[in-house]
């Protein structure tokens, strides 16, 4: 049911996509990204505008008073908190709810990646398996070949007058995933969320930085674009939510 | 509702983080690092000799008793998948996922380095081949590598290149070479110099070597067509179109061509005109190339099972397949033990099929 609904139509949507894009698989994976993310938007556009009305809820200084006064009482804290909440019109599973939804997309979309690729004979079986009859196999296998990059192997630049190897894409990796995280998070000032949304921002760049400087660096292209993507999204939304107050 | 689910909205974050990082590791490690092919498989006489993960070990049929494994101790960075060649003095050629050849001479249960290539630049994922004083070696970095079986060193001016990644053993008849590519070229190669001869367009990748018998060359596609080329000129005498991607070579009996296809259909055909003689469903998907032994003609399906079916009309010579846990997928051979069936994702590296009866035992265990 996973492969039918959700792995199937994106691998064989990339592999057309490939195909428009003269055989580019590194341009493939950027346009592909590019265009679940804007069939998503709606979904992560409600989940960012949740984030930033908490966050804008958690800088009031009503809700920082609220915290002081019922700081041993979190029972009444709660129902005040929702009380506040519904006074402001803001439903806190707004934001959980796109999430909830994106999740299968995003963990689909990187299955999809994984598997296009191909990079090795089991993974090309399985890949045949999942072609609809239409699907021109004479795309496959993919041209892995982007840039300086072989899209299959983990990435890393090399240049003549230095004695190492730069990954690259892994240092950009880290920078967005935490750029994106650290725009996703709302900042809390609940110690226990603080610590935990802490704990993401340093973890998440960390072990997307660790794919993408041990797996396939199609893998790691496909984290920067999303992350890249993410990033120009919230700053736009951002700039649009505080024009009406300046 | 609201209230309750706020309470829990502090823990939603770090839940969806954690599953996600499993999901992600769970995938990478599924689909990547861990065993990214099946296990490849030479028999020598008592001897089998499998390429499997972080070992190439070496097998006495007769006792199944381990004779030497290397390397000694396992290294991640260091895996094997291409059926290793045995060389008439019991040389053993390997190719590793580390881009390197070897050439290990065994001494009683300890191997010696005879020599090692390591200018490959990416994975043999094709076993090697020695032909007279010669090991060929196919490379995912698109090049043939012709190397001398004593020395290590290059025999040719230039390893032949293909314009994408090289998974299957070449195939020799006569003093040429036939090659296929996922570039979706067959090629014919001069044997001493390794230079091209001519090259055929099959519109689709070739995961498996070509079939030679008489005059022809066969070859299985992605597309899931079979083509027979002429072996003088390369060109196209007859073609196949299959239900499935054909990934194994056919098996070649009495002018017969026996192979199958992901589909899960087997087929039988003409060699001569490529007509069919009669198709039989399996259990599942096949990637493997079938096997012949006598009267019969054995395809393995990917979920595990065997099938036995007669060469003459495609009846099956068993009750029902006879089925193992793992998937089937490298192809197997026929042994004075039975048929060895090679299996991955199993609690058992290769069994053996007596082709009688379909009895299935294991053979070689997981390291």
């Amino acid at each position: 049911m996973w492969n039918t609904i959700i792995l199937e139509p994106m691998i064989n949507a990339l592999i057309f996509i490939y195909g428009l894009l003269g055989q580019n698989f590194g341009l493939a994976i950027i346009v592909f990204t590019a265009l679940v993310r804007l069939i998503t938007l709606p979904l992560t556009m409600q989940q960012m505008r949740s984030t930033m009305v908490m966050q804008e809820i958690q800088s009031s200084s009503r809700y920082k008073k609220m915290q002081e006064k019922y700081k041993k009482d979190k029972q009444k804290l709660s129902e005040e908190q929702m009380k506040l909440f519904r006074e402001v019109g803001y439903n806190p599973m707004s934001g959980c709810l796109g999430l909830i939804v994106q999740f299968p997309i995003i963990i689909g979309l990187y299955q999809a990646v994984i598997r296009t690729l191909a990079a090795t004979p089991v993974q090309l079986f399985d890949l045949s398996k999942l072609l609809y009859p239409f699907t021109p196999t004479s795309l496959i296998p993919m041209n892995s070949e982007f840039l300086w990059m072989n899209l299959g192997q983990p990435e890393r630049l090399t240049l003549d007058f230095l004695p190492f190897a730069i990954p690259v894409l892994t240092i950009l990796v880290v920078i967005t995933t935490y750029l994106q995280t650290k725009l996703t998070t709302p900042a809390s000032p609940d110690s226990q969320n603080q610590a935990m949304t802490q704990m993401m921002q340093i973890y998440m760049p960390l072990l997307l930085g660790y794919f993408a400087y041990t797996l396939a660096s199609g893998l790691a292209l496909y984290f920067f674009t999303s992350n890249l993507l993410g990033i120009i999204q919230g700053y736009i939304m951002r700039r649009v939510r505080e024009r009406p107050a300046s | 509702m609201s209230k309750a689910f706020f309470s829990m909205k502090k823990y939603f974050l770090p839940v969806i983080f954690g599953l996600s990082t499993f999901l992600l590791a769970g995938c990478s490690s599924s689909s990547i690092m861990a065993a990214s092919s099946w296990p490849g498989l030479t028999v020598n006489e008592d001897t089998a000799y499998l390429a499997f993960n972080e070992y190439v070990r070496a097998v006495d049929l007769s006792s199944g008793r381990e004779v030497w494994s290397y390397p000694l101790e396992a290294e991640r960075s260091l895996t094997f998948y291409a059926p290793p060649a045995i060389g008439p003095d019991g040389t053993v050629i390997i190719g590793g996922y580390n881009n390197e050849i070897l050439a290990l001479a065994p001494n009683g249960s300890s191997v010696n380095i005879l020599w090692s290539f390591a200018e490959a630049g990416d994975r043999i994922i094709g076993g090697p081949v020695i032909i007279n004083d010669m090991v060929l070696v196919p490379s995912a970095d698109k090049h043939l590598y012709a190397l001398d079986l004593a020395s290590g060193e290059q025999v040719w001016d230039k390893p032949f290149e293909a314009q994408h990644a090289l998974w299957s053993s070449p195939k020799i008849q006569d003093d040429r070479i036939y090659l296929s590519s996922l570039d979706h070229h067959i090629y014919a190669l001069d044997l001493e110099t390794g230079r091209e001869i001519w090259r055929a367009d099959l519109s689709s990748a070739i995961s498996d070597s070509p079939s030679l018998t008489g005059d022809l060359v066969l070859a299985g596609t992605v597309e899931g067509i079979l083509y027979a080329l002429s072996n003088s000129h390369g060109e196209i005498i007859w073609q196949f179109k299959a239900e499935g991607a054909i990934w194994g070579d056919p098996a070649i009996l009495d002018g017969v061509a026996f192979f199958a296809d992901v589909s899960g259909t087997a087929y039988a055909l003409e060699t001569a005109t490529g007509k069919e003689l009669w198709r039989k469903e399996l259990p599942g998907s096949s990637g493997a190339s079938p096997t012949i032994m006598e009267d019969r003609v054995f395809f393995m399906s990917e979920t595990g099972e065997v099938t036995a079916l007669l060469v003459e009309n495609g009846n099956p010579v068993w009750p029902s397949s006879a089925t193992m846990v793992g998937r089937l997928l490298a192809d197997s051979i026929p042994t004075n033990y039975g048929l060895l069936v090679p299996a991955m994702e199993s609690e058992c590296v290769v069994f053996g099929v007596d082709p009688s009866t379909g009895a299935a035992r294991c053979i070689i265990e997981p390291k």
